[in-house]
């Protein structure tokens, strides 16, 4: 359902990604993991037209959406919850909600509204207190939940679990595995590659703006190099 | 004497307001001073002016006098809506990623460019508005005010109750906030951040231009620097109010206004302007941010 080809992004001259190329299918649940400033969040930016492209292409459902914006990409179904949350702070968690599914008709907005408030009833016992005072894992939820107010085919999770306790941590990717088993398509972007391999189906290891493997996820966790460099041994 | 200050106060401050709010909303998107907010609302009276100019009083006696009164409103204040809006695409867009100090040169320059044009199309002498406001005053608190002042306080109050129904209430408006808070996320969750962007300079010139029309009407007589001024306190006021919070630009208006009304009445008339002035430079000693606004070393 999704395919990039060969993109390449420059900050100022500087190339933060150089030519990657990765493909997911629909309904699997993919991870890109790598080190710091390895590019991966590059990458997500470049996919949802974010950041402009300096090479390459990116292909959804077919269709070449290269270049087409931010806005226009959400439209089409993708969503991405970006690193740090990005949470509208001095807006009502409702508020965060409504802007999430800002390109649904009002019909639709209400059943995903219910639908999230039923998924997330740390949010429900919120809804009108300001985003940015919600604790950092009531955030992460509401980051999650104004993503998936969009109903997206495919939706971007950049480091869910940073910054979050252990409980929170298996909370999130035990919603993970509930996204994907409501048909929505995943790409993950995780430090804790561990819990990430355990539910992804494939994933791509990203080493300095580059793609330096690739493999079903159940492999990955067993190779020795790298369980050295990302599973702490 | 105190409450008539407070009133001329007060009206006076309902203009500012509104001058501020556009300064407030654009800096709250854009992070941008818009130095040619003042001549916008110079541009509205002008504009209001020229609608005047297609009615022949006369032919409205008694009540009558408001149909061609809305009129000026209802054509001015879209007008310079989009005046405004033509301003953002054509001078502020191109130069959106640019060093800050682009566009703040850009807004002087076209701030320079609207006076002269004002000032080539109607000369530049002092214009007399025309509209003769009907004549009266009502008794309040032991004091008076005016058709006219109640007029202004009232469709200001209107003018500002609306902007806020409508960014805290309405999807649109709500996605207002969202640009201002977050940009890149606000595109992010599918909103076309260019046509919001375009709309707050149309909402914060529409509302300007009413300001200028009132005054036009308050004092009779129109020229074409008044937006200087009036845009210094404009600004003024959306500093003290804590510049891009919509909420103190209101507050920060009234407070401009009475404190010049009353710092005329009971100090020096010649000095009215120090007054603003001074009140700024204490209040941004004390809090930085302004009087609503944040602490300027939080993030936002
Ligand atoms: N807006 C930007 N301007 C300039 N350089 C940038 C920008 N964004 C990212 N970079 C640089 O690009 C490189 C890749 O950054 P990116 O955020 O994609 O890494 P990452 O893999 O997500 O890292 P992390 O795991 O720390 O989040 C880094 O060297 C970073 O400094
Ligand atoms: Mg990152």
């Amino acid at each position: 359902m999704l395919d990039v080809s060969d993109i390449r992004i420059d900050y100022g001259g500087i190339a933060a990604v150089r030519g990657v190329s990765l493909y997911v299918k629909m309904g699997e649940i993919v991870t890109l993991i790598g080190a710091n400033g390895a590019g991966k969040s590059s990458i997500l930016a470049g996919i949802c037209g974010l950041e402009k492209l300096s090479g390459g292409c990116v292909k959804f459902e077919g269709k070449d959406i290269t270049g087409i914006g931010a806005a226009r990409t959400a439209a089409l179904g993708i969503s991405l919850v970006p690193e740090g949350r990005r949470i509208f702070g001095k807006m009502s968690v409702l508020e965060n909600l409504e802007m999430g599914g800002y390109t649904k008709s009002s019909l639709e907005l209400k059943e995903s509204l219910k639908d999230m408030l039923e998924v997330f009833p740390v949010l429900s016992e919120r809804t009108a207190q300001h985003g940015g005072t919600l604790s950092g894992g009531e955030q992460q939820m509401l980051a999650i939940a104004r993503g998936l107010m969009n109903r997206p085919k495919l939706l971007l999770l950049d480091e869910p679990s940073l910054g979050l306790s252990p409980i929170m941590e298996q909370i999130v990717f035990k919603i993970i595995r509930e996204i994907r088993e409501r048909g929505t398509t995943l790409l993950l972007v995780e430090q804790n590659a561990n819990l990430a391999l355990g539910v992804s189906d494939r994933a791509y290891i990203v080493g300095n703006g580059e793609i330096t493997m690739t493999g079903k996820a159940a492999l990955l966790l067993q190779d020795v190099n790298v369980r050295k460099s990302y599973l702490g041994g | 004497m105190l409450m008539q200050q407070l009133i001329n106060g007060v009206t006076l401050g309902s203009v500012y307001a509104l001058i501020a709010l556009g300064y407030t909303m654009v800096y709250g998107i854009l992070e941008l001073i818009n130095f040619a907010h003042g001549d916008i609302y110079m541009t509205g009276a002008y504009a209001g002016l020229l609608v005047l100019s297609f009615f022949n009083l006369q032919a409205f006696p008694g009540f009558l006098i408001i149909i061609p009164f809305l009129a000026v409103f209802i054509a001015a204040m879209p007008a310079c809506g989009l005046l405004g809006m033509l301003i953002e695409r054509v001078a502020y867009r191109p130069l959106r990623n640019a060093p800050r100090l682009a566009p703040l040169i850009t807004a002087v320059g076209v701030s320079i460019i609207l006076q002269n044009l004002v000032m080539l199309v109607a000369g530049s002498d002092n214009k007399a508005f025309p509209f003769i406001f009907p004549k009266g005053e009502v008794a309040l608190f032991g004091a008076e005010i005016t058709y006219i002042q109640a007029f202004i306080c009232l469709f200001s109050l209107a003018l500002m109750l609306a902007l806020n129904l409508f960014i805290h209430k309405t999807k649109t408006g709500k996605a207002m906030r969202a640009v201002a808070i977050d940009r890149k996320m606000a595109g992010l969750v599918g909103i076309d951040v260019n046509r919001i962007i375009s709309l707050t300079f149309f909402i914060g010139s529409g509302l300007a231009a009413a300001a200028g029309i009132m005054v036009g009407v308050y004092y009779g007589i129109i020229n074409f620097t008044m937006g200087y001024m009036a845009g210094l306190k404009g600004f003024t006021a959306a500093v003290l109010g804590g510049i891009g919070n919509v909420r103190g630009a209101m507050a920060g208006g009234l407070l401009i206004g009475i404190l010049e009304s009353l710092g005329a009445g009971y100090i020096s008339a010649q000095y009215k302007d120090v007054f603003a002035f001074g009140v700024l430079v204490i209040v941004l000693l004390v809090k930085p941010g302004g009087l609503f606004g944040e602490s300027i070393t939080a993030n936002k």
